[in-house]
This record gives C-alpha cells, structure tokens and sequence, in this order.
C-alpha cells in the first residue's frame, strides 16, 4: 500500500510540470501583451516561476523518494530518532534568503517604472477612472486638456485610448476598493476611496481588450466589465468628438439605440 | 413553505427508524464520535447516547431557524392562482367577443322624462371641530392662515363636502347636457383648495387657479387619467380636463405644501354633486323611469355606508350604494341622515 | 444544512400581488376578490417561469421568454433567464423594486408596477419609450446603484427592456382590477371576460406603452443667445419666485438643502398612513390632558368616549401602517438633487436636461415648466443653461450674494 501513496503523490510533480509545459507550448499562459512595459513584468513573472518550479519539482521528488524508501511495509525495524543536521539547517535558511533578497533587487527597475511618480510622464492626465459599484465612469478632459472644467467628455465602461503615445490614468473611487485591472497591460492597480492614483502605460497594438474589476467590492463585483480600444490617433480623436456632439445634443437625432 | 420538508428531516433524525441506523453508523455523543448500537435497550448507554444527540439536534434546530427568521424578511405573496381557472379566462379570452349591443340599447333608450333630486346631508351628534394642522404652521407664507384638517367639516348639523354620484355611467342626457357646461374652478387660496371636494364631467373644463400671493403646485393623482402636476406662479391659471370617468374619487395635493389636500369626482355623466356648507345638493335632468344606482362618498368614510335616507324608506347598502326610479317631472327630497360613526 | 436543502427545494418562483394597494383605500380588496385577480393575472401574464402574453399587450413573448425563467443557456447556446441575472436582485422578481438587495439602496430601485418611471424623454405622465429604457441601460444612472450595461448584447438589452415593460404593464392591470374590485358591489364578483380584462383594462394600459413615442418632447430650438447671457437669465429663473423657484427645494445653494417634507409616489401611501397614525397619537394625548383636567363627570364621561374610540382609531391605523411596514421598504423623504454635483441621472446633454425642465419628473414633486403658465421655451433653455454651468459655478458666489445670503431656507 506504501508503494501506492508515494506513487500517487509523484504524480503531484508531474501534473504540475505537465501544465507548465502545456502552457507553455500552447501559449496560454499570460494575455498577449500589448504595453511597453509589459515584458519587463512577464519576465520577472517567468524568472520567479523558473525558481519556484525548480524548487517545487525537488521538494516533491524528496517527498516521493522519502514514501517510497520508508514504507511502513517495508521498515519493520524499531525507529529511530535523530535531532538532525545543524549545518543543513543554517544552508536552507540562507539560501531561501538570499533569493528573496536576489529577487527583492532584481525587480526594483521593473517596480519603479510602473509604479513610481518620478517615472511618472510629466502630461496631464489622459482620462480620470472613477470606480463605482459596479462600472467603470470615464471623464475625457476635452479641448482644454483640464479635467474638471465644462467641456469634459463623459463615458462609462468604454474607454478608449490612443495607440503609442504616452497613457495617464487618474483613478479615482467613489465608494469602496476596486481594482483597475488591464490584463493585456500587466496593469492593475487599487482604486482606494479618497485618492487620486495615477496609472501611465503606453499601448503597442490596436485593438479592443479587457478592462475588469480585480477586487471584490461587492454583491455586483462579477457585472463590473469595462473594455477599453486602443486606437490610432485620428480614430480617437474622431470618437472623442462624437462622444461630445452627442453629449451637446439639443435634439434627438438619431434612434439612440443605433447609435450607442 | 419552506419548513415542511424540513421538519419532516429533521423528524427523521430525531426518531430515525432502525434501518436508518445503517445509513449513519455514528453518532454524535456531545462532541465525540461513538459507535452505533444496533438495537438500543431502554436506559443503555447506548440509548442514553441517542438521548442527548436528540438534545443537541433540537439546539441545533432550533439556532437554525433563528437564522431562517433573521434571514427571510417574510414576504406574503398573497393567494395562489388556480390553475384550472386560469385555463378557463384564457379559453375565454381567445374567443371573439360577445356582441354587446342589447345592452347599449338598453342604455340609449329615450327615457319617460326628466326628474330632479334635492338633498341634504346632515349629522345629528356632535363632531369635534376640524382640527387646525401644526403643519401648517411650519411654513411662513401660511401661518396666518388657519388651515384645519377638512377631512370631517360639519357646520350647524350639515355635513359639508359629501358626494353623491350615479353608478351607471351610460345614462341618456338632455339635449342641453349633451355637452359639459360651465366651469369648474379648484382655486389654491389661503393654503388650502376651494372647493375642497369638487364634481367634474369627463370633458368639462376645470379652471385650476392660484389666488395666494406665491407659488403652489396642484397634483392630481388621477388613475385612468394621466396624472398631473401643474407649478402655479401667483395669479396663475391653468385649464384641465378629465377625459376618462374615474372610478374612484381623485386625490388632489400640493408638493410645495403637503398638508394640502383636495379630491375630486370624475363621471362620465352630470348626475353628481358635492354638498355645500348647508349640507345640501341639487341634481338636475336626472332620467326618469328607470333604475339608477348612486353612490355616497365622504372623504374619512369613503364609500358612506351606515346612513339612513328619508327615515330608512330607501335603502342603502354597505357600501354606500342605493337605488332610485324616479318619475318624471318628480321632486325627490333626499333627507341623508348621517350617524358620526359612519364618518370614520 | 437541513434547511438549506427543505429550501432549495421550494416552489418555482411566482409573482407577488400588490398587496399594500389592495389594502389602501379605496380597498381593501376582499379575499375573494384577490383571489380572481390572481387568476385573471396569470391567465393574463403567466408565470415568472412561463410568461404569456395575449396579442392585445403588444409585447413580444420571444424577447420575454428569453430575459424570463431560472439562469443558464438553452440547448443553441441562447442565454437566458437575463433579467433574474441581472436586475431582480434589486428590482425583484415581480419588478416591485424590493428584490434582496434593494433595502440597502438609496435611492431604492424603481417599482415598475405602476408603469411610472422618471426618466425618459416623453411627456411627464407617459410611460418611456422602448429606446428610452434601452438608453438607460446602456448608460446606467449616475448618483444611483443603477449600473451600465453597456457590454450586453444589443439582443439581450433589448429583451430586458421588453420584460421591463411586461412587469410595468402587468402591474397596471393589476392596479386597475383593484379599483376595478373596489367598485364592486356586496356580493358581486369580477366578471373575467373579455369585456373586462381586455376591452376595459388591458387594451387602455397598453396603449400607454405603445403611444409613448408619440409623445416625445422635442423641444424649440435652443435661443441664439451667447452662453454667459443665457446663464444669467437662467440664474434669475432659478432664484426667482415666480417662474423658477427652483431653490425652493434645490436651495438656494443648489445643494439640494431646500424643502424635503414630502415622499416620492411609491413611498408616500406609507409615508401618509404613518403621518396619519402619528397625528391620530396626538389627538390622543391632547383628549387625556383634557380628561385629567376635566371638571364635570359628564365632561369625563364624554371624554372617555372619545378616548375609547381614538384608541380603537389607533389600534385599526396602527395594524394597517405594521401590514404596509412589511410589505414595502423602509420610509424615506424625497432628496431634492444636488445640482452642484455635475451629476444628471439621465444624461447630461442639454436635451435631457431640458426635458426635466420641461417636464418635471414623474412620481415625485418635481414639477414641469411645461405646464407652468407663461413659462416659455426659450426661460427653460436659460435655466438648462444656468444648470450645467452651476458645478462651475463658485459656491462662495452665492453666500456672498446679498439677495441669496438673506435668503431663509423654507
């Protein structure tokens, strides 16, 4: 019976490389990226899976020789116990340290260029992100390039955004934590009741992607989807200046349902 | 609803048969686990053991509902629909009408004449004085007006604001009420409306006007009518019309001022009146030779059931509702005595 | 555990009848009567499971079946059981606006039953039209717990949309067999025929929904004035008495801190049972003082009286305000709007905000310009304009105006 649990348990280590490797060969692991920053992320995120894996496929081989080798069938022999080893004790002290300090400095760059306001574009803010149970309130600055004044652009759950060019997001909550979360921009980042944060990325590829909520901020956290297009400058410009024709509207034009 | 079903386990754990005991081979002993016995005798451990899991059961049960009473807000949905009934309106509802012109000739048919009815409403015991409403007070405008709560007005025995009204609304007319005629005016004077209690044809024009000083709104919570509220500067006149009957007295206020409060009653013919502060009523060209049915309504008592009229010769229903054939040319005198509980 | 599998297994989910409304003059409704009318609903509507409408309605039962029923895809991958998903946690089952979450909300979700909704670009009284509800949804409505469902299909929207109105128009009908039942005689029932259900009641309600497109506001065009000179007179509409006097209860900050005595028409049955029983109590209290001043045993005799029949007074009010109390959601005052706020429930396009004015908005006191005597088109453009500019606006300008600053708050 002994054989059998140590066998089952290896299956643990082989499963577990076998999703690695399935992932990999098939390119599910990450969302394509599609920021200027984004490979730095992946690659700290593929380093540190590295590490982790290696030291996930010892441990369980261990665990594996140690069931197989000391089955209870097999060891009829009175035990006996050991105090153990001081100086392998002081090694898997030190070298798990040393690692995370390895890996506290490594990451530094990557931190600093998406999160610290001195790496911060010195612009002013693109678009303001207010969260709020359950959707996502844009505000475009408008002409005047101000947010806050009356020629500002409204949206809600669409946003778009110009590609190549330098992105900052003011993220804002109106009522508890939500989370801003770009998959296919290793961007996310807690809205905190209270603050203003900035976010600034530069998109890569147009397109249309996944705006979610990363945090759960209530019973109506699942309906809390946005999408946000990425799109060439004139594109952009042309939907900013039909959100605000709409938005100036004194007569009804058009069946709003066709248009929206 | 839903506690059958679980009572009806929860039975079963507590008196499980013995078959059962196969299913659970453990149970519950306070906090340990023991062993099962298959056929527990009287006053063995064993049984003893079933004993006190049948107490914890019952703490547990009855925690348990705890919960379901501080979870369910209990929500009365009131009756269930039958659903052979339910077949039936709808076979009845997919066949094509029944032809309903015997009944509208009925209607139409030229009556024998034309009658008059007078009347009068009037209270016998005494009935507080209407009280004057703090709420008035509040506002600066009105605090130098008295404004009373209207909903019983009686001076000098006289019921003041009482309605009558024909039920049946196809009743034949005289060439000259074919059409509504005259005006009625709601005026928003004083903090209050005048008349308090109004009658209006469908299609008669009602003249809502503002004689105070500043600004009042008049809402009208009309049911088969659209509803309505007006914004009425000072000296402001607006027109309205009912288009439809309303079943029930229409309900009038003032957002501006809550406690204001009027009713009006919407038919679809003139045979209706308000009683005026002598308690008394005329109604005109009412067709003879036939039945109609009226209707007593008072604002505190609704439907005014309970009255007496002409010392118990006609007769009223429960719900305010009595019937009369008049002759033609007749002078009905309608003396409607009203008991002070009818006005409840 | 126990209790969670007895409740799993409940009955399929039925419509709620209006109750407090069948309990409020001019009822209440026997339970006879209550009875027929729910026989005469679901033979008229169906089930929350099995919805069914007569060709009379005008709805579509496609597009309801699909935002209809439990959760979950049927066998060509359709989803289904939309409006269970996405609006009954609030707006409930029946659409009476007291689903599980509603309580928490401020404001509460719209009850549909009444087919009286706010927000919508037709005359004050008519119901939304079918684009205006589909707008809502897409944009959600700022300043409430209402949500954006921009991201659903323009199929799903519109399902939902032709549920909402099958809720609302359901809820007619069953308004109008009340009073209907009300009018009854003793003794007499509802006849459940054509005659009533369709000729009388269901065809009328309908109507409501399939006119409302005629009677959309579209307003003048907007004066060629320059846009400060607007403002300014828009300003002097929205302090003055006369036309305006919109800080009557916006305030004269137009923060929303004017006058807020009065409940919403969904609130309000509660609202004026409970003022009721409150004055009734106060009666009470004055007939004891006056009974312990009394004089005479005839004097103490005839208040007795009246003290006996103002505590049965109590007791009957008293038990109909407990009935209402559970069946709707806690009282509150209506919330005159901060307009500073730069918030507009629906939409900030001049348009829509012209259509408020215009018409006030329906079930709440708000009133409409529209039928304010000499109020013109073009007073209403100014004040459209005095509004969106007032988030703008400095606050410290209006305490600093004399005129306003003296201003008691009424």
């Amino acid at each position: 019976m002994g054989k059998f649990w140590s066998l089952l348990f290896l299956l643990v280590p082989i499963l577990g490389v076998y999703c690695f490797v399935y992932g990999w060969l098939y390119n599910i692991w990450l969302p394509e990226d599609v920021s200027v920053h984004g490979h730095t992320i992946d690659k700290l995120f593929f380093f540190i899976t590295g590490l982790t894996g290696i030291v996930f496929i010892g441990t369980e081989v261990a665990l594996f020789w140690f069931m197989w080798k000391y089955d209870r069938a097999s060891n009829t022999a009175p035990v006996k116990f050991t105090h153990g080893s001081h100086s392998l004790e002081v090694v898997w002290t030190i070298v798990p340290a040393a690692t995370l300090l390895f890996i506290s400095i490594y990451q530094l760059n990557a931190w600093a260029e998406v999160k610290l306001e001195s790496h911060m574009p010195k612009i002013p803010p693109t678009v303001q992100v207010t969260a709020r149970q359950f959707e996502w309130r844009l505000q475009y600055p408008g002409k005047d390039n101000v947010i806050g004044t009356s020629d500002d652009i409204y949206a809600v759950n669409d946003l778009h955004l110009p590609v190549n060019e330098e992105i900052l997001v003011e993220l804002k909550s109106m009522d508890v934590l939500h989370s801003f979360f770009l998959p296919n921009f290793r961007i996310k980042q807690d809205a905190v009741p209270g603050m203003r944060i900035p976010i600034w990325f530069r998109a890569t590829k147009e397109g249309v992607y996944d705006l979610v909520c990363a945090e759960l901020c209530g019973w109506g956290h699942y309906k809390m989807k946005g999408q946000l297009t990425i799109e060439s400058r004139n594109k952009y410009d042309e939907w900013l200046n039909k959100m605000y024709e709409k938005q100036e509207a004194t007569h009804d034009t058009q069946s709003v349902a066709s248009t929206e | 609803m839903c506690q059958s079903p679980v009572h009806e386990r929860l039975q079963q754990f507590f008196n499980p048969p013995y078959g059962a005991t196969l299913i659970f081979p453990f149970r519950f002993h306070g906090l340990a686990l023991v062993a099962n016995c298959r056929r527990p005798s009287r006053g063995s451990e064993c049984m003893q053991a079933i004993n006190l899991n049948r107490s914890a059961f019952a703490i547990l049960f009855i925690a348990l509902a705890f919960t379901a009473v501080g979870c369910n807000r209990r929500v009365e949905y009131g009756p269930r629909a039958e659903a052979s009934i339910v077949e039936e309106i709808r076979r009845t509802l997919s066949a094509p009408a029944p032809a309903t012109e015997a009944a509208a000739e009925t209607a139409d048919a030229a009556p024998v004449g034309w009658a008059t009815i007078k009347g009068t409403f009037t209270v016998l015991e005494n009935v507080p004085e209407p009280a004057p409403l703090a709420q008035a007070k509040t506002d600066p405008a009105c605090a130098k007006h008295v404004v009373v709560d209207e909903s019983i007005v009686v001076q000098d025995g006289a019921l003041v604001g009482a309605a009558i009204f024909a039920r049946s609304p196809k009743l034949p007319l005289t060439p000259d009420l074919a059409e509504p005629t005259g005006d009625v005016v709601l005026d928003n004077k004083n903090c209050r409306f005048e008349p308090h209690v109004f009658f209006a044809r469908t299609g008669q024009k009602v003249l809502v006007r503002n004689s105070d000083p500043f600004g009042h709104n008049t809402k009208i919570d009309s049911v088969a009518n659209p509803s309505q509220n007006f914004s009425l500067p000072a000296a402001a006149t607006v027109e309205h019309t009912f288009g439809k009957e309303e079943l029930q007295p229409v309900k009038i206020g003032c957002s501006i001022h809550p406690w204001m409060g009027g009713w009006a009653i919407v038919r679809g013919n003139p045979y209706g009146g308000v009683s005026d502060e002598r308690g008394s009523f005329v109604i005109e060209k009412v067709p003879a030779g036939r039945e109609i049915e009226f209707q007593l309504w008072q604002e505190k008592a609704g439907p005014l059931d309970g009255v007496t009229i002409n010392g118990g010769e006609v007769k009223v229903d429960g719900k305010g509702r009595f019937k009369l054939k008049l002759e033609p040319d007749q002078e009905l005198a309608l003396d409607i005595s009203v008991p002070a509980d009818a006005l409840k | 555990m126990a209790l969670a599998i007895g409740c799993g297994r409940s009955d399929a989910p039925r419509f709620k009848l209006n109750l407090p409304a069948m309990e409020l003059p001019p009822g209440p409704i026997l339970p006879a009567q209550r009875q027929e009318i729910a026989n005469a609903l679901t033979a008229l509507f169906g089930t929350p499971d099995q919805p069914y409408v007569v060709p009379e309605s005008g709805l579509d039962l496609a597009k309801i079946k699909l935002a209809a029923g439990p959760v979950g895809s049927d066998q060509a991958g359709l989803h289904r059981g939309l409006y269970r998903q996405h609006c009954g946690h609030c707006h409930g089952t029946t659409g009476d606006g007291m689903g599980p979450t509603a309580a928490i909300l401020n404001p509460y979700p719209r009850d549909y039953r009444q087919g009286k909704f706010k927000y919508k670009s037709t005359k004050r009284d008519a119901t939304p039209t079918h684009d205006d509800l589909v707008r809502i949804l897409r944009q959600g409505i700022m300043g409430t717990a209402m949500p954006s469902f921009a991201l659903l299909a323009p199929s799903e929207i519109d399902a939902l949309v032709e549920y909402v109105k099958y809720l609302g128009l359901r809820g007619q009908v069953e308004l109008s067999l009340i009073q209907a039942a009300a009018d009854l005689g003793e003794g007499e029932n509802l006849q459940l025929d054509r005659a009533l259900l369709i000729d009388e009641v269901l065809v009328s309600e309908a109507d409501k929904w399939k006119t409302a497109s005629e009677q959309i506001i579209d307003p003048p065009d907007r004066p060629d004035v320059p846009l400060a000179e607007s403002i300014a007179k828009g300003r002097e509409l929205f302090y003055g008495a006369a036309k305006g006097n919109c800080i009557k209860c916006h305030g004269p900050t137009a923060l929303g801190d004017g006058v807020t005595t009065d409940w919403d028409d969904w609130n309000k049955p509660l609202g004026e049972q409970d003022r009721d029983l409150k004055l009734a109590k106060t009666v009470l209290a004055e007939l004891q003082q006056q009974r312990s001043q009394a004089a005479t045993s005839d004097a103490i005799k005839e208040l007795d009286e009246q003290i006996a029949a103002q505590r049965e007074d109590i007791a009957n009010r008293q038990s109909l305000v407990n009935m209402l109390q559970s069946q709707m959601l806690p009282l509150r005052t209506i919330m005159p709007r901060n307009l500073r706020l730069g918030l507009y429930r629906f939409g900030r396009r001049p348009l829509d905000l012209f259509r408020r004015v215009h018409e006030g908005i329906n079930g709440v006191p708000m009133p409409g310009g529209g039928l304010t005597p000499g109020f013109t088109p073009e007073e209403m453009w100014h004040v459209v304009d005095y509004v969106r500019s007032l988030p703008f606006e400095s606050i410290n300008r209006v305490k600093a105006d004399p005129k306003i600053a003296g201003m008691s708050q009424r």
